[in-house]
């Protein structure tokens, strides 16, 4: 070998080198992703709070509105549950994620289910007033931005899309606890006027039966082409 | 080429390949806590899915040998490798479990730390599954049951084992009446196939009635051996046990 072939050889194996890198990182915002996940259950403000970015580009964008901002997070996690009440429960399970790290190594994105079940205790969340405990069981889908601040993996961009809600006809909240009233469809109504959401829902309805599909940020992992999903929206559309 | 140039250039490599050789071996060492935090998850789903049909003999060699074991569970505490295998068996029994039992706990959001010395770990994970007993295909006792593990992971001999386990039981869901065991979803099914020829497209091989898949208790064959022994598992002996589908 040459000195010409060997400092060829040296860049390429500091490029290989460079890209384990990788692995570290898809595992780092796994945790994150599922360290949100927990702290969700139980709605641990600040614990939330602190999964995110400190960027003005901080972004939540739930069906009722967005919060842009870096005070976003505080603006919407630190509404809900105040009163710390036991009877409310938001279990999300994070299950089959999927995290791309960007090429600048820099920022990265994910796509996750949510599934779990949920007690909101009257007043808080959707369940606009009254009663009791409204129960129901939840899924739907994350796209989620992620950025690396300082050396540490936060998110940038959080959407939530719900796929589908329901009740068993015996649930988790004991029967006299159970709300009289049904909480009303969550696209129904937006956030208080005082909880100052910096945009609308967006407009696209994702919910069953609607059809429609929220777009994946990942080209097919074995073709690498890009998927169906904006031909099926539009298809949905026209029906 | 000059005598000086080439100095040169011999000099930056060296510094180069001397630099690359430190971030190298502080990459071998985030690699290899990869390996562990794999290893550890695969630990935990393969016991996810012995649970499943409470293989008993391949969920107690999931745990560790050595001190500190226990099972926190909601009925009380377990201690030891020997406390394990004596809740596992309903205080040793050998009889095999009965074929309609099914304990789905799907391990989910699995959150492992492994410690900085490289020999603990600590894991939080949801399960969540229906719990039933299936005799012939009705559902007796069905629920949907969703609990949080925290488990304490020991790496013994370079392999990983579970240490202990404190669990919790946020929620229950009786689904009595809401679900058909394999018997009758799999009637169905086979009636279908024969009637519903503009639903179901001729298949390239016909269903075989006398498939184990139709039955409650069937254990679908693992691809892996066991985590922690290497030694291959149950399964065939345990569907050894089953009878075809009565149509």
């Amino acid at each position: 070998m040459n000195i010409k072939e060997l400092e060829a050889k040296v860049e390429e194996l500091e490029k290989k080198v460079a890209s384990l890198q990788r692995l570290q990182d898809i595992e780092d915002i796994k945790k994150l992703q599922k360290a949100y996940g927990y702290y969700l259950m139980n709605w641990l403000h600040e614990e939330l709070i602190d999964c995110f970015s400190n960027s003005p580009q901080t972004t939540l964008e739930w069906p009722q509105g967005t919060f842009i901002g870096a005070d976003g997070p505080r603006r919407f996690f630190g509404n809900i549950n105040t009163k710390k009440d036991s009877e409310f429960m938001h279990q999300m399970m994070q299950i089959s994620g999927i995290v791309d790290v960007e090429a600048d190594g820099e920022h990265a994105k994910g796509r996750w289910w949510g599934f779990g079940a949920m007690a909101i205790p009257a007043g808080s969340m959707e369940v606009a007033g009254g009663e009791g405990v409204d129960q129901a069981f939840g899924c739907g889908i994350y796209e989620m931005g992620y950025v690396r601040e300082n050396g540490v993996w936060k998110i940038l961009k959080i959407k939530w899309v719900p796929v589908y809600n329901g009740t068993l006809e015996e649930g988790w909240v004991k029967p006299e606890r159970r709300a009289k009233a049904k909480a009303s469809a969550i696209n129904d109504h937006g956030f208080p006027k005082s909880w100052h959401a910096d945009g609308g829902p967006d407009p696209a309805d994702y919910n069953y039966p609607s059809g429609r599909i929220l777009p994946f940020h990942f080209k097919h992992p074995v073709t690498g082409k890009k998927t169906s999903e904006a031909k099926r929206n539009k298809e949905n559309k026209r029906k | 080429m000059s005598d000086k140039t080439l100095q040169e250039r011999t000099d930056k490599l060296e510094k180069l390949i001397i630099k690359q050789g430190k971030y190298i071996e502080n990459l071998e060492k985030k690699l290899a806590r990869l390996e562990d935090i794999e290893a550890i998850k695969r630990l935990q789903k393969a016991y996810g899915y012995y649970v499943e049909h409470w293989m008993y003999d391949e969920i107690i060699d999931c745990f560790s040998d050595g001190p500190g074991v226990y099972l926190n569970w909601i009925e009380g505490v377990w201690k030891g490798k020997e406390g394990v295998r004596r809740y596992f068996t309903s205080g040793g029994k050998t009889t095999p479990t009965p074929t309609g039992f099914s304990h789905q706990l799907m391990p989910t959001s699995g959150l492992i730390t492994v410690t900085p010395d490289g020999k603990t770990a600590k894991g939080r994970w949801y399960g969540f599954g229906a719990i039933f007993d299936s005799d012939h295909g009705k559902v007796e006792k069905g629920e949907f049951t969703s609990g949080i593990y925290e488990v304490c992971y020991v790496k013994e001999n370079g392999v990983w084992k579970i240490q202990s386990y404190d669990w919790i039981i946020p929620y229950v869901v009786r689904i009595d009446g809401m679900c058909e065991g394999p018997e009758i979803r799999s009637r169905r099914i086979i009636k279908e196939a024969g009637e519903k020829k503009d639903f179901v497209p001729d298949p390239d091989v016909p269903l075989d009635k006398k498939d184990l898949r139709y039955i409650s208790g069937y254990i679908f064959p693992f691809h892996y051996t066991h985590p922690v022994t290497g030694k291959k598992t149950s399964e065939s002996k345990r569907n050894a046990r089953l009878k075809p589908l009565k149509l």
